[in-house]
């Protein structure tokens, strides 16, 4: 009975912030097509004039896929703060009758649907304009899918785990350069965990504690295969990071906010 | 009239406060009655007002619920009190028609009759007129109208409003007056927290008066006009205040 309940709040949820959504899904495609374009164009066609490899585009496009949540965080976490301390949509919806757990999961599974219909929507993009570089045969899809599914999951956990941490709006310019923009750049997205071991074990370790490295080489292992961390493996580390900072979300915010 | 809910010696501290924001407070609220919590800033009616409304926890002390703590069976106790907080809480880019829809979603309420209900709130609140109408396109009264009907979707033995008519247009406080009694006659128990005192006067069954978190005085309007000898509610206000609200010399 209990669970039927929650099971019942819990698909409201999902479908209000869904529908409430609707209104920036194609404002965000847009933009993300925008970056997914000027990042191929230039990585898989002008760099190689520079003496990139020919298959960094499709390394590129790899990276993209995996971290393309990850460029969510800001507006996400930006929309909770301005909500906490504004309208307080949040605070209605934890005195709903279901578990604060539940009011997460919902906002989680939204989140992680919306950031998964528009990396479905890149990827023929990639194909479009990698054209021979990306080989649809060469795709392991359920690893694929996890992966991104994972990743997903993971990058909506660590929005609310970043607004439960940064805890005001006063404190938002700083999540950018230290939080995004280092899990990002040092997350594998423009070079691998493999090819950094050979040249620099002990970043190549430092990697490892970022969620992102995780992302990244599981999408490109699922994607081209070769030498990227095993795309399982990569889909449990995500699941462990993104277990870790549900539960500490709900401690903190439960803390922050004062709720029951 | 039997008692619905009951505070027993609740006392709410918020973290890193030096002072208790509500000490031992106890009050019952009887089945069918408007009971309005009064006070100046800071008095602890809204601090009061959110526990009964399971938004904050207490700090000691317990809320009851038909004799047994609303903590052992929160959600259930949920299902039956509409929450109308003082920031409205509606989603801005939605129409009145979709934030009441998902209120009764929310609820679990089916689609049939979320339908039927959002008839029903929408014409006793005046509200028929504009449902396809976006929250931040309507004025403050018709939000608060909004807000109102959302928290009836579910249809609520207890209704809790916090400054449900704060800033809004004297004959748009009226006609929420209107409405207010409309619901009480319908057999809803309301719980008010208002800093409007001819509006306590007027709705009020029984009035709770707090300062610095604690009860100074509790009971119907009437009787504390004849106790302090005075003409009406705020007068009677004024004088428990003596103290809190003098001028400094």
């Amino acid at each position: 009975m209990i669970l039927k309940n929650e099971l019942s709040v819990l698909k409201s949820l999902i479908q209000y912030r869904l529908f409430s959504a609707k209104s920036t899904f194609i404002d965000d495609l847009i933009d993300k097509i925008i970056w997914v374009s000027g990042t191929i164009l230039v990585m898989g066609y002008l760099m190689k004039s520079f003496g990139l490899k020919d298959d960094y585009g499709i390394f590129m496009f790899g990276g993209i896929l995996g971290v393309s949540g990850i460029f969510e965080l800001w507006p996400m976490i930006t929309k909770l703060l301005v909500d906490i301390e504004g309208d307080n949509l949040f605070g209605y919806h934890a005195s709903l009758t279901c578990s604060l757990y539940t009011v997460f999961l919902a906002y989680i599974f939204a989140q992680t649907f919306y950031t998964i219909l528009i990396s479905v929507l890149i990827l023929p993009l990639g194909k479009v304009l990698l054209w021979n570089q990306f080989l649809i045969t060469n795709i392991s899809w359920v690893p694929l899918l996890g992966v991104i599914i994972v990743a997903n999951l993971l990058f909506a956990t660590l929005a609310l785990w970043t607004a439960s941490i940064v805890g005001s709006m006063e404190k938002i310019g700083n999540v950018w350069m230290r939080v995004i923009w280092p899990m990002w750049f040092f997350g594998g997205f423009q070079f691998s965990y493999a090819s950094t071991k050979g040249v620099w074990p002990m970043f190549s370790y430092l990697m490892l504690i970022n969620p992102v490295t995780y992302a990244t080489e599981g999408v490109r292992s699922a994607l081209v295969g070769g030498n990227f961390l095993n795309s399982w493996l990569c889909i449990g580390v995500l699941l462990l990071f993104g277990f870790v900072m549900f539960f500490d979300s709900i401690r903190r915010f439960r803390s922050k906010l004062d709720l029951v | 009239m039997s008692s619905l809910i009951a505070l027993k010696n609740v006392s709410k501290r918020y973290k890193g406060a030096s002072k208790d924001a509500v000490r031992d407070v106890s009050f019952e609220i009887k089945s069918n009655e408007i009971f309005s919590l009064l006070g100046v800033n800071g008095a602890g009616k809204s601090t009061t007002f959110s526990m009964i409304a399971t938004q904050h926890p207490v700090t000691s002390g317990t809320i009851l619920w038909d004799g047994v703590s609303i903590y052992d069976n929160l959600l259930e106790y949920r299902k039956i009190i509409g929450l109308c907080p003082q920031k409205p809480s509606l989603d801005k880019k939605l129409t009145v028609e979709k934030n009441l829809y998902f209120a009764g979603k929310f609820f679990g309420l089916s689609d049939e009759a979320i339908k039927l209900r959002i008839e029903q709130v929408s014409y006793m609140l005046g509200l028929q007129g504009y449902m396809n109408i976006k929250i931040d396109e309507l004025s403050g009264g018709y939000v608060q109208r909004c807000s109102i009907a959302r928290s009836l979707m579910h249809s609520p033995k207890l209704l809790l409003l916090d400054e449900p008519t704060v800033g809004l247009d004297p004959h748009i406080r009226r006609q929420l007056w209107q409405l207010i009694e409309n619901l009480k006659r319908d057999g809803v128990t309301i719980v008010l927290v208002t800093h409007y005192l001819d509006e306590a006067e007027f709705l009020s069954d029984r009035v709770c008066i707090l300062d610095k978190g604690a009860i100074i005085a509790i009971d119907k309007p009437e009787n504390l006009k004849n106790s302090f000898a005075k003409n009406n509610l705020e007068d009677v206000f004024l004088e428990l205040m003596s103290d809190t609200c003098a001028l400094p010399k």
